[in-house]
């Protein structure tokens, strides 16, 4: 079946099986930030935004994106500026081996979308579903807390 | 995880026409988590339960009408619903899965599962009620629909009611898992309102025993009349151990379950007595 995809503001026509993943179709058309990690929605690799909330990409069914915003992370640097949370992944050295970047990087904006000063906890609770290989948490934590005071900043100037 | 089998999917104008669809090939599809992770060899067909307008959180006098196709995130979110009984709800909410998987996951296609299920225990000491469509509409308490298995039956369920809270009360939650999110080894909820001197109103709910989460009235009636203090508590917990039968699956053994049906009630007790009269 025909859908009409909208990813990182750019239309596509794409060709979807029944039951596809959004995962499958969304790495069907070049987006491959979108990792197929687990296939099971347990590790966030394929972490994309639907209208601004990050789900597992793994989990929806691609027909169901029509009709909303996705954002992977291909399209998440404005214009070539870097979005807070990347600058402070880099800066941090957050982005360890880079594999579960995208996901930490979605979930953690969709988080700081609807809630921009959370607490540790919170960002922790919130990074549940993004399992870092490296086994490293302590550096995106601290990017997320960085991109935090980088955009409360960047609001008040 | 694309499903293969499936061949494809219906979009119903009404509930009327969504449950003419549902055969022995068929699903209805929430959030459609289940159906990705799972995906029964049987199901060629879905039914998005997109187009219905189940997608809502009424407010109704203190209560709250939930669609079935409101997520959970949304559920966490509501400002109404985040603060009934003093923030029982996103507190239990927290727990399941990932904020990835509560932003699909629907609260329909949770609880048509009718099985593992940390939303149950919460929803069941808040009274809520369950309404659903079989050629007909339905409506029941949440612990009758399970107790009933109504869940495997041929019915959509289109909207959860949850009533006001009595005045002052208050709700906690307690989960035990191996790790943050994993499916529960036991849990635990229980609501609590007071005189200011002895308890007035009070339910305990426990899940994963290894069944479904069911309300333990014994625990109840031991904790009404009495002051909020530790040994009612722990009268309640050893009222709750007693009235359980708990079994044991890969998860647990039933003795080990046994002795979380008491800590778990003492400590959801505990959490909900200091939310007592206070803000939440």
């Amino acid at each position: 079946m025909r859908v009409q995809l909208t990813v990182n503001g750019t239309g596509h026509a794409a060709d979807v099986g029944p039951g596809e993943s959004l995962m499958d179709a969304l790495r069907a058309l070049g987006y491959k930030s979108v990792k197929n990690g687990c296939d099971h929605g347990d590790c966030g690799s394929c972490t994309v935004l639907m209208d601004g909330r990050a789900v597992n990409a793994c989990l929806v069914f691609a027909y169901r994106a029509e009709g909303t915003e996705l954002t992977t992370i291909e399209g998440f640097a404005a214009e070539g500026a870097l979005h807070a949370l990347q600058t402070a992944s880099l800066d941090t050295g957050a982005v360890q081996c880079g594999f579960c970047t995208p996901g930490i990087i979605l979930t953690a904006a969709d988080l700081l979308a609807h809630n921009p000063d959370p607490t540790d906890r919170e960002i922790a609770e919130t990074l549940a579903g993004n399992y870092c290989r490296c086994t490293g948490y302590t550096k995106p934590l601290e990017a997320i807390r960085e991109a935090v005071t980088m955009l409360r900043e960047g609001a008040d100037g | 995880m694309s499903v293969h089998t499936i061949e494809q999917h219906v979009r119903p104008a009404s509930i009327e026409e969504a449950f003419a669809a549902l055969g022995p090939g068929s699903r209805p599809l929430g959030g459609g988590t289940d159906l990705m992770l799972h995906a029964p060899p049987e199901v060629t067909t879905l039914i998005d339960l997109g187009g219905l307008s189940l997608d809502a959180v009424e407010d109704t006098d203190g209560g709250y009408r939930v669609g079935a196709m409101v997520t959970l995130t949304e559920m966490m979110e509501h400002p109404g619903l985040a603060g009934h009984f003093g923030g029982l709800l996103p507190e239990m909410l927290v727990h399941v899965g990932s904020p990835l998987l509560r932003n699909i996951a629907t609260i329909g296609g949770h609880l048509a599962r009718g099985r593992l299920s940390d939303v149950v225990p919460a929803l069941l000491v808040a009274e809520a009620t369950i309404r659903w469509f079989d050629g007909s509409y339905h409506e029941a308490p949440l612990g009758e629909f399970l107790a009933e298995e109504v869940h495997r039956t041929r019915m959509l369920i289109t909207e959860i009611g949850i009533p006001p809270a009595p005045a002052g009360a208050a709700g906690a939650f307690v989960k035990f898992s191996r790790v943050f999110y994993d499916i529960a080894i036991l849990n635990a909820a229980c609501a609590l309102a007071t005189d200011g001197g002895a308890i007035t109103w009070a339910r305990v709910a426990v899940g994963e025993t290894p069944r479904v989460g069911a309300l333990v009235p014994a625990a109840a009636e031991a904790l009404t009349g009495n002051p909020p203090t530790g040994a009612t508590f722990e009268a309640a917990a050893a009222a709750a151990r007693e009235a359980i039968e708990a079994g044991d699956d890969g998860r647990a053994s039933a003795e080990y379950r046994s002795q979380l049906i008491g800590v778990g009630v003492r400590r959801a007790l505990e959490a909900a007595a200091g939310r007592l009269g206070g803000a939440g």
